[in-house]
């Protein structure tokens, strides 16, 4: 073990009831890479163990508990965002993964409960237990941090725990954001650009998901090449990188869905609950489903069998006649098929609706 | 899909074939201040600062520090978007020995000299400069660049050893050399 090692041992191993903060070296072996930093930006990643092997359902979060995680941020000047910035996206990303566990009742059922509350302070005094480096790398274990970017490919955020309690119930580690325009693209183009839009929100929500325990998990905000996303969509919607995306970080099958449908002129629905082999017509040219909170509106060219969103941006359906949205972040599947809107959760045909005919 | 895969293709490409690198050995890379002209030797055994030469002392990936015949340090480090910035001054060796963690940055001590830094700023007899620059080096080493109005600062860091340069600093404009 090296010196800096024993130090930080010493030095942070701040007790936390009968466990004690270890560096995560004397845990685990990371693997190492001698791989230039060449090729796709990768997401970010968990450098935890040396791969991104988070998974949920092993108990790999950082935190667990109710005790507040002290959280704290160093950021440089060119960064692109400053201080006030910054703690208003961190706030409003810990509020979402909060909405998360509580919408998909993660902790319910668990014996461990997987910590989310961050206390974020105004300055950094040494003693937090997750530190952001925004533009800048760790002072301490800096030989770690190394370590975590040679299994990345040129990584534009990624995290790393450097020391876990003998109990593994809390830990001490940091998520760290390159400078902005470190990379090339060629024809003088840089990046990333932290400012662009979502940019920064987005991978902060994937980083602090590692945090909470989650592995990456295709077409959800957890999806490893999220930041690749950022820089090919440039008008990338909101809904599509929300934490479930278009797919289900977590299935959930007991969770309880609200949603209501009307069409783009405000005309009523009338709830139909339909056998499989019941036929619908459509009157109507266009339609549109409106969740109830978050307004996510789908509207559709039915002539065309085009799907498109319209909320903020707009995105490609990848499938004409199958749409994957999120309606309080229960994932649901809405199917055209040429008369028909099903609305399924689970794979299981749920209430289907259909619009009144105009009068 | 196709579109991602163009993109990573055309990405990977692109990389190698327009970011500055001192890992290649073809091609002498110059820089150009208003102040200075430096360039790079094609194998960095030295580089140039206005003619005045300084060999290789250590080779650290993305940058440089070496050593003139009058003693004289200078680190050169390469930035982003084709840049560079190079610290001319004395070179300071530490070992981790008389440091200490003050609130979350770390102060070190060797003879009258301290040097004080945190991840937004370093500081020495000089003052407190802001940080410009965090690189990660190879073999477990981090570097720190810190400037302001031509004073420079650079730490070195692999851990238990620390090498300072501090003295004058400018930020250049770099581009491969065409023989």
């Amino acid at each position: 073990m090296k010196p800096v090692f024993l130090f930080l041992a010493i030095f942070l191993g701040c007790s936390l009831g009968n466990a004690q903060l270890v560096p995560i070296n004397t845990l685990f072996s990371a693997e190492s890479s001698s791989s230039p930093f060449v090729g796709p930006p990768t997401a970010g990643g968990d450098s935890f163990g040396g791969g991104d092997n988070v998974d949920i359902r092993k108990h790999t979060a950082w935190f667990y508990g109710t005790d507040p995680i002290s959280t704290c941020f160093h950021v440089t000047s060119d960064f692109g965002l400053d201080s006030s910035q910054i703690r208003s996206q961190l706030n409003e990303v810990v509020g979402n993964w909060q909405d998360y566990f509580r919408l998909k009742k993660i902790n319910l059922k668990r014996d461990k409960k997987i910590n989310t509350q961050f206390l974020i302070k105004d300055e950094c005094e040494g003693g937090e237990s997750l530190v952001l480096y925004l533009g800048t790398g760790p002072i301490f274990s800096s030989h770690l941090d190394l370590r975590a970017r040679q299994n990345l490919t040129r990584p534009v955020a990624y995290v790393n725990k450097t020391h876990v309690s003998t109990d593994y119930t809390w830990s001490k580690g940091y998520i760290r954001f390159v400078g902005p325009e470190v990379y090339s693209l060629g024809n003088g183009i840089h990046f990333p650009i932290w400012t662009q839009h979502y940019s920064f929100t987005n991978l902060l929500k994937h980083e602090i998901g590692h945090i909470l325990g989650f592995t990456h998990v295709p077409n959800t905000i957890m999806d490893k090449g999220i930041s690749s996303q950022q820089f090919v969509v440039d008008d990338v919607t909101k809904e599509k990188l929300d934490i479930d995306g278009l797919e289900e970080l977590v299935p959930c099958s007991d969770c309880d869905i609200h949603y209501s449908l009307q069409d783009s002129e405000k005309s009523k629905w009338q709830k139909v609950v339909l056998k499989s082999n019941d036929e619908i017509v459509f009157q109507g040219q266009d339609m549109s489903l409106v969740a109830n909170v978050q307004s996510i509106v789908y509207h559709q060219d039915y002539e065309a069998h085009l799907l498109s969103m319209f909320s903020n941006n707009k995105v490609e359906n990848p499938r004409p006649h199958v749409v994957f949205l999120r309606l309080n972040g229960e994932p649901l599947s809405l199917e055209f098929d040429k008369s028909e809107l099903i609305l399924r959760a689970q794979g299981e045909n749920m209430t289907r609706y259909i619009r009144e005919a105009h009068q | 899909m196709r579109l991602l895969i163009v993109f990573f293709v055309l990405l990977s490409l692109s990389e190698k074939s327009f970011s500055l690198s001192l890992l290649q050995e073809e091609k002498a890379i110059a820089c150009q201040s208003e102040q200075s002209t430096v360039v790079i030797e094609a194998r960095d055994r030295y580089f140039e600062v206005n003619s005045k030469r300084f060999q290789l002392v250590e080779f650290l990936d993305s940058a440089i520090l070496a050593r003139s015949h009058d003693k004289e340090y200078a680190l050169i480090q390469l930035l982003p978007k084709n840049q560079a910035v190079v610290i001319q001054g004395a070179l300071l060796d530490f070992v981790e020995r008389d440091c200490r963690q003050v609130k979350a940055h770390k102060v070190c001590r060797s003879g009258s000299v301290e040097i004080g830094w945190a991840p937004t700023w370093l500081e020495a007899e000089s003052g407190r400069l802001p940080l410009i620059h965090y690189q990660v080096y190879p073999n477990d080493g981090t570097g720190f660049v810190a400037m302001k109005k031509g004073e420079g600062l650079a730490l070195i860091d692999f851990g238990s050893k620390f090498q300072i340069v501090s003295g004058q600093a400018q930020r250049l404009d770099c581009h491969y050399q065409v023989n």
